[in-house]
């Protein structure tokens, strides 16, 4: 119990990265950004490609494939989202699909559908008390609490973060205060990239790469932002720690085949008895 | 707030949503360094007009200038950077956000590359102006008092120290303590050289501290008085305060106090 | 070449069934359904389990209908008061919960093996030499017979109805229409149409597995109403063979090109049609038919 617990917690951790990802993105562009998946897969084949091909070690292949991500999504932005005319939430959700699909099958061109693994050792695991954690493990909580962090203070101290949050609170009030949107939302979208690469590189260090890693955690991701009140990055974090122990502990009563289905079960849940999210009451609407 | 003062102009403006002009060819001058009201009756298009001027709505025709400056096609943003402040009635500041990181919001994005300390000097001078919200710094605005959050607000718009100032409906929602004292305010920024256009409902305290004062109805411009003959106005009386003649106690209200000014 | 053209308008029959689920949902109530895979799943598994328990397949059909439009109205029901977002994602999340079972649950479903021989409606009457155009001729008259169903539901009270809904649901609730039921029913009737789809699905191919159940399913599905232009159901005829053309045409290209792998000829295609589906969406955001939108509810409020 307590092992499932603990293991609940760093996969809960993990979930988060991307969480805060389409946090971010939902709160500053009002759309919920059905590619996060294919973007935690892109970033994970980019790393694994400059690790495996340049032969790169992984601590250094991370940021380059991090910063290629952030740029392809900035791409992404001017030439997908902001072309679209007329763009309702709705529209530029069927868009963002269509791009998962894209990027998705764009790995499948490259690298077929082969399981790959990134280049690096295998260590024993440390062992306390009975407890079991892994070096992957170990790596997860550091990364994914360093990550946090510093998106805590982006938001927090920046002048980029206190533009994120006031573009994400009315729009239009941001622009009569001289903040550039265009420009917020290219960096959200940097940021979201950086994030979903490190969550792309952490799965597949915790076992393989395949075009589907990314999309596996599709519905925990979101399943994570809608319960910390989608377009709150701080809630975002506690919905991935809650999804992350509930699907660890679950798996003790059921199949771990059904963890996305557990997901799916607390996400029902939650949007039938508190659809602003568990920590909605944060927001202050007027 | 030093700069020498600029006027702002518009010239020829029709605008409106979709395909139909709330606003027609309308010419409007404010004039460096003094408060003009714009008075109408509800649905004049004094809040489009607000917005054709912030650069929230694009002029279908017409130029705006801040000075010498054409402004038409510049963005929200751009016309901010451009000395434009701008207040609007509602939603005004950002809820969820610190009294500390509006103000701090009002300031940065105008003066990019200016440092800690110029900060500091800006933002002591406008908590000396609205004590009220000097007290708490870590609340959030949306907590605040509807007085409080208009004077945030104007606090806001102030920091970046704008050389024009549009203010819709300042004393929105305020009790008439608040009303008195918000305008006052206003007048104290004007003093310092700042040009003010404001819309506001309430006529009565908003020709106190006006200079020019100007009728707008059905989306035109339909004259221009110095602020103290406005409500005396014969042509005033009847097409717009004969609007709010209908009811009673404003009538009384208006009468009295155009008779004592 | 005659069984293949007979072939394609089959599939492009199941496409324009589910098209025409998605124009009910999307382009009349608003809803998005991005789990169509999974309810497809759900009425072909129906239909190819009780026809393998001997049931014959008109009622296997019909079962098929009830329990995928019994399920819609469960899912819809979770996020009914949200922004469509939030569907969005439920839909999507059932979706894989479904490809979960479909996969794990072996004594029911027989796992990633699928169902094998699934028994034909019909086929001792018809006899298997030319069932193939039977089977076509039964889909065509079905996609007629929805059609008309579809437009007389849209075009009726319920339909407008639907549509003030989907304008403004603040507005249509203070008008007194009951904006949960509308809803529920709309993406009912949506799911009805798609378990019909799925219960053809499963007689036609008489074979399935979870893996045809999976999102490219959907994404055909969007890119049919996409470029059919959403709402409109004429033109979404055109658009379903626009997507079929894109696929079956793009089939031939490893022989034009060939150096690319089988695999790599397939993953072409996808991205084709999802770079297809952004660029209809940037220029053509009515749809490549919109003078077609005979059936667009403007028209259908001026009529009737």
């Amino acid at each position: 119990m307590m092992q499932a617990l603990l293991n609940g917690l760093v996969s809960g951790l993990l979930i988060a990265l991307p969480a805060i990802a389409l946090s971010l993105t939902y709160g500053i562009l009002n759309f919920a950004n059905f590619s996060i998946g294919a973007m935690i897969t892109t970033g994970a084949y980019l790393a694994y490609l400059v690790n495996t091909t340049l032969g790169a070690p992984i601590l250094v292949a991370a940021p380059i494939a991090a910063v290629l991500l952030a740029l392809i999504a900035i791409v992404i932005q001017r030439g997908i989202y902001r072309q679209i005319r007329n763009a309702d939430h709705i529209t530029l959700l069927v868009a963002s699909m269509g791009v998962a699909f894209v990027l998705e099958n764009v790995i499948r061109f490259f690298f077929g559908a082969d399981v790959r693994t990134l280049d690096v050792a295998v260590a024993r695991p440390l062992s306390w008390n009975g407890l079991r954690l892994n070096h992957e493990q170990l790596l997860i909580v550091t990364v994914t609490l360093s990550a946090m962090a510093l998106v805590a203070i982006v938001l927090k101290r920046t002048r980029l973060g206190r533009a994120m949050r006031a573009i994400s609170d009315d729009p239009e009030l941001a622009e009569v205060r001289g903040i550039e949107r265009a420009r917020t939302v290219d960096w959200t979208w940097a940021i979201s990239g950086v994030l979903t690469t490190l969550a792309g590189v952490l799965i597949a260090l915790d076992g393989i790469v395949d075009p589907l890693i990314g999309t596996n955690y599709l519905v925990s991701v979101f399943a994570a932002a809608v319960i910390g009140g989608i377009g709150n990055p701080f809630g975002a974090v506690a919905g991935a720690l809650i999804i992350g122990i509930v699907e660890e502990t679950s798996a003790l009563a059921v199949s771990t085949t059904y963890r996305q289905g557990i997901s799916f079960v607390v996400l029902a849940l939650v949007l039938l008895l508190r659809p602003q999210g568990l920590f909605g009451f944060a927001r202050i609407k007027r | 707030m030093t700069a020498p003062s600029r006027s702002l102009r518009m010239l020829d403006v029709s605008a409106g949503y979709g395909a139909t002009d709330i606003i027609h060819t309308v010419n409007l001058t404010a004039s460096a360094g003094l408060i003009t009201t714009i008075a109408g009756p509800n649905g004049a298009g004094k809040s489009t007009l607000m917005k054709t001027l912030a650069g929230l709505l694009r002029p279908r025709q017409g130029s705006i200038w801040i000075g010498e400056q054409e402004i038409t096609a510049l963005p929200p943003p751009r016309r901010a950077a451009a000395g434009l402040g701008y207040v609007p009635q509602e939603r005004n500041v950002f809820r969820n956000l610190s009294v500390d990181e509006n103000l701090r919001i009002g300031f940065e994005f105008i003066h990019r590359s200016s440092g800690g300390g110029e900060f500091a000097a800006a933002r002591g001078r406008v908590l000396d102006l609205f004590p009220d919200i000097a007290a708490r710094p870590k609340a959030l605005a949306g907590t605040l008092s509807g007085g409080q959050r208009q004077m945030l607000a104007l606090g806001c718009a102030l920091i970046a120290g704008p050389s024009i100032l549009l203010l819709d409906e300042p004393s929105a929602g305020l009790s008439p303590l608040y009303v008195t004292s918000m305008l006052d305010a206003v007048a104290a920024v004007n003093l310092s050289g700042v040009t003010v256009v404001m819309i506001e409902q309430n006529v009565i305290e908003a020709v106190r501290i006006s200079h020019e004062a100007v009728l707008l109805a059905g989306g035109e411009i339909k004259g221009r008085w110095p602020a103290n003959e406005f409500l005396s106005d014969p042509h005033v009386r009847s097409s717009f305060l004969g609007g709010i003649a209908s009811k009673p106690g404003l009538r009384e209200a208006v009468s009295n106090d155009a008779s004592a000014a | 070449m005659t069984g293949y053209f007979v072939a394609i308008l089959t599939f492009v029959s199941l496409a324009v069934l589910l098209g025409f689920a998605l124009n009910i949902q999307w382009g009349q109530a608003g809803m998005i359904n991005f789990g169509l895979a999974g309810f497809y799943g759900v009425g072909a598994y129906t239909a190819a389990i009780l026809s393998k328990q001997g049931v014959d397949g008109v009622s296997a059909t019909v079962a098929a209908i009830v329990t995928t439009a019994a399920i819609s109205a469960l899912v819809s029901l979770a996020t009914i008061k949200l922004r469509e977002d939030y569907l969005a994602i439920t839909t999507l999340a059932f979706s894989e919960s479904v490809r979960l079972v479909l996969m794990n649950e072996t004594w029911l479903t027989g796992g990633t093996n699928g169902i094998r021989d699934i028994p034909r409606p019909f086929v001792d009457l018809v006899g298997g030499e030319r069932y193939e155009l039977f089977f076509l001729a039964a889909c065509i008259v079905l996609v007629a017979a929805v059609y008309f169903l579809l437009d007389s539901v849209i075009r009726s009270p319920f339909g407008r109805a639907l549509r003030a809904v989907r304008e403004d649901d603040v507005v249509a609730a203070t008008l007194g229409k009951d904006v949960l039921a509308l809803r529920v029913k709309a993406f009912a009737i949506g799911g009805a149409v798609i378990g019909l789809a799925g219960a053809l699905h499963a007689f036609y191919f008489t074979y399935i597995d979870p893996g045809e159940f999976a999102g490219f399913v959907t994404v055909y599905a969007f890119m049919s109403v996409i470029v059919g232009g959403k709402g409109s159901n004429r033109g979404l005829v055109m658009g379903a063979c626009t997507v079929m053309i894109l696929l079956e045409g793009t089939r031939f290209l490893k022989d034009f090109v060939p150096f690319f792998t089988a695999q790599q000829a397939a993953s072409l295609r996808l991205i084709m049609i999802g770079t297809g589906l952004i660029l209809v969406l940037i220029f053509r955001p009515s749809g490549l038919s919109s003078e077609y939108r005979l059936s667009s509810p403007k028209t259908a409020d001026t009529t009737s």
